[in-house]
């Protein structure tokens, strides 16, 4: 029985927010989903600055979904610090990201993601790479059935 | 006596004598040598003396008047010696007295007296024809001299001494002194201030040289220029100074005007340079913003679908099937919207990566658009007939097979309803090099009026009958152009359309195509 770690969603559109939480829940990735507006935000989580200091109310994640385009601080800012981050080293970063640009893609594995994944245009793509997704995670260990 | 006016003309060919029977003595020669007028004695006017073309006098009269005589310029002479004093007189015709009494031509001669007539008539023709060459060479010297001597030009002579022998009259007045005074005076005495000077070296090399010397100089003084040669002669050094100001100022303008031009043309080039790279710049802006636009607008796109997509799941209970049929077409626009952008994010990217140029073989690139299709070439039964030899080109293959594949794509899209769709590819080297790769069809055509159209972004000629979102073509002439190459096409609506792609190649070496037209067995 493994138990139940956070997944941190990075994302500054409200609605892309939205509809990404409640396709991880239909995927049935049911860990508890933290969010982010910006790469600022991201750091200040993942560092447990002010609020973030409450562990309780905001767990350290197992996982980044990290958009790349966001005010700020960009992804590819939040990624490059958190490889520089000896105590986050377990963590797992996966760009979520509506860029299929070559130079994107390369830029983000090389700044060590972990996946990168292209944000579909429709729900039911959506449906399908999250299935997809949640079999990668359970491999990882992390989510809980 | 009478004698004629004193005309010069008609004293030509007059004979003076004193000597009694001169008249006889002559007779012959008034028969040959027309125009002889005869007259006795010497009087005191002298014009006759002058004027007269032949002389003959006694030698007691030449001795008693020897100097008078002297003095007329012109006359030959013939000086008559009694037979006794025969002796004395040179064979050669020189005077016995050693001076010449002919100062001025000096055509003269010792006869005896008596003389025979014909004696007598061949020393006078003698000399007057010496008299005629010597007054003939003597009036073009003058004439030389003359011309020397007026030319608006510096010039004079030295002899090997470099004493003055000529300085003629701009000489004067740019060297402040009169030609009559210096002449048989060294230069470097006339002309302290020349003495150590460049001129004065360059004068000596001339002189130990004998080598014509040329020399451009800025006047120290006038600030004009000068053309300066000093030529060796006989008797020693000339030297010309030509004023070539006009000539030098006209050079400097010529070569002033070379150098604003030079300037001008390296400005303009300059100024077509930087708007070159501003455009360039600006352009690059353009496309970065067309795809930021095209990127940004994809995120909200994304929540209008799966917001749409979201109320059919979580409200199906409540929705009819006309509400779940708008739903849908809220879907299939926001897909075809995405489309849209996704293919301007594609032009974005044709029109911004830097391309690599190969060579590359055509058939092999058609059989990757071939690729692309073959679920639609397999759906539509279509028939594709390629040529033998698609030859190869200088080109990007990726940007190839993109157009290919779009050509492609439209010649089996495009086509007429119940028609089977007939496909032919075939390669023409055509000029500058190119290769022109033809992609025809038997499809719908298209209309002339539309010809530019067509290549615009987002241009549908058909509307929602045939799917797409009309930037293909964009997209493949922009390929084109960034290859050096073109996309064009001929059509006849209802017939069908050949697309012509040029890009530099030529025809040969490429792989062989298998095909699928029966005829050819392939």
């Amino acid at each position: 029985m493994l138990f139940q770690r956070t997944i941190l969603i990075a994302e500054d559109e409200d609605d892309e927010a939205f509809l990404l939480q409640r396709a991880l829940t239909k995927a049935a990735i049911l860990n508890p989903v933290q969010r982010v507006k910006n790469g600022m935000e991201a750091i200040e989580y993942l560092s447990g600055a002010g609020r973030y200091g409450d562990r309780e109310r905001f767990p350290v994640p197992a996982i980044v979904l990290l958009d790349l385009n966001m005010p700020k601080k960009s992804g590819f800012e939040v990624l490059e610090w958190i490889r520089q981050q000896p105590g986050l080293g377990a963590l797992a970063v996966d760009v979520f990201s509506g860029s299929s640009r070559a130079e994107d893609i390369e830029r983000a594995l090389r700044l060590g993601a972990n996946l990168y994944l292209k944000k579909p245009i429709t729900m039911s793509e959506l449906d399908d790479l999250l299935r997809g997704y949640r079999q990668v995670i359970t491999c990882r260990g992390f989510a809980q059935f | 006596m009478e004698y004629p006016k004193a005309e010069p003309e008609k004293w030509i060919g007059t004979l003076v004598s004193d000597l009694e029977g001169a008249e006889g003595l002559v007779r012959g020669l008034k028969e040959g040598e027309a125009g002889f007028a005869v007259v006795d004695l010497l009087g005191p006017d002298d014009e006759r003396l002058r004027c007269c073309d032949l002389l003959i006098v006694s030698q007691a009269r030449w001795q008693a008047q020897r100097e008078r005589l002297q003095a007329a310029p012109n006359p030959a002479l013939i000086v008559l010696c009694p037979a006794n004093d025969l002796g004395v007189i040179d064979p050669t015709g020189a005077s016995p007295a050693g001076a010449c009494p002919a100062g001025a031509c000096g055509a003269v001669a010792f006869l005896p007296y008596p003389v025979p007539g014909a004696i007598l008539a061949l020393h006078v023709g003698a000399l007057l024809e010496r008299r005629a060459m010597e007054a003939d060479l003597r009036y073009r010297l003058k004439e030389r001299e003359d011309v020397l001597m007026s030319i608006s030009e510096v010039f004079f002579s030295v002899d090997h001494e470099f004493r003055y022998t000529f300085f003629n009259e701009k000489a004067e007045k740019v060297g402040g002194k009169l030609a009559r005074d210096i002449i048989g005076h060294n230069m470097w005495e006339v002309f302290p201030l020349l003495k150590n000077t460049k001129f004065e070296r360059q004068m000596r090399q001339v002189a130990k040289e004998r080598q014509i010397l040329v020399e451009e100089y800025l006047g120290p003084i006038t600030g004009g220029w000068f053309e300066m040669r000093i030529y060796p002669s006989a008797g020693g050094i000339s030297a010309l100074f030509v004023d070539i100001t006009a000539r030098k100022k006209a050079e400097e303008e010529l070569k002033r005007a070379k150098e604003q031009l030079t300037e001008a043309n390296s400005n303009l080039e300059r100024a077509v340079q930087e708007r070159t790279a501003e455009l360039h710049s600006a352009n690059e802006q353009l496309e970065e913003l067309l795809y930021s636009i095209a990127h940004d607008l994809r995120s909200p796109l994304r929540s209008m679908q799966g917001f749409a997509q979201a109320f059919v799941e979580d409200f199906s209970a409540a929705l009819d099937d006309r509400a779940r049929e708008y739903a849908k077409r809220m879907t299939s626009a926001a897909v075809f919207m995405d489309r849209m952008l996704g293919d301007l994010i594609e032009l974005s990217r044709v029109s911004k990566t830097e391309l690599q140029l190969e060579e590359i073989d055509v058939a092999a690139a058609w059989r990757s658009a071939m690729a692309q299709h073959e679920e639609r070439i397999a759906r539509t039964g279509a028939e594709i007939r390629i040529a033998a030899d698609l030859g190869r080109a200088r080109a990007n293959l990726t940007l190839v097979v993109q157009i290919l594949a779009n050509l492609l794509g439209n010649a089996l899209k495009f086509t007429r309803p119940g028609v089977r769709p007939e496909i032919r590819i075939w390669t023409e080297e055509v000029e500058g090099g190119l290769l022109g790769i033809y992609v025809e069809d038997q499809g719908i055509g298209i209309d002339d009026r539309f010809r530019e159209k067509i290549f615009r972004i987002f241009e549908r000629l058909n509307g929602s009958d045939y799917e797409g979102t009309g930037i293909g073509l964009a997209v493949a002439r922009k390929a084109a152009e960034r290859m050096k190459g073109q996309l064009d096409f001929t059509s006849r609506p209802g017939v069908g359309t050949t697309f012509c792609l040029k890009v530099p190649g030529k025809k040969g070496g490429g792989d062989a195509v298998s095909t699928n037209d029966p005829d050819r067995g392939g």
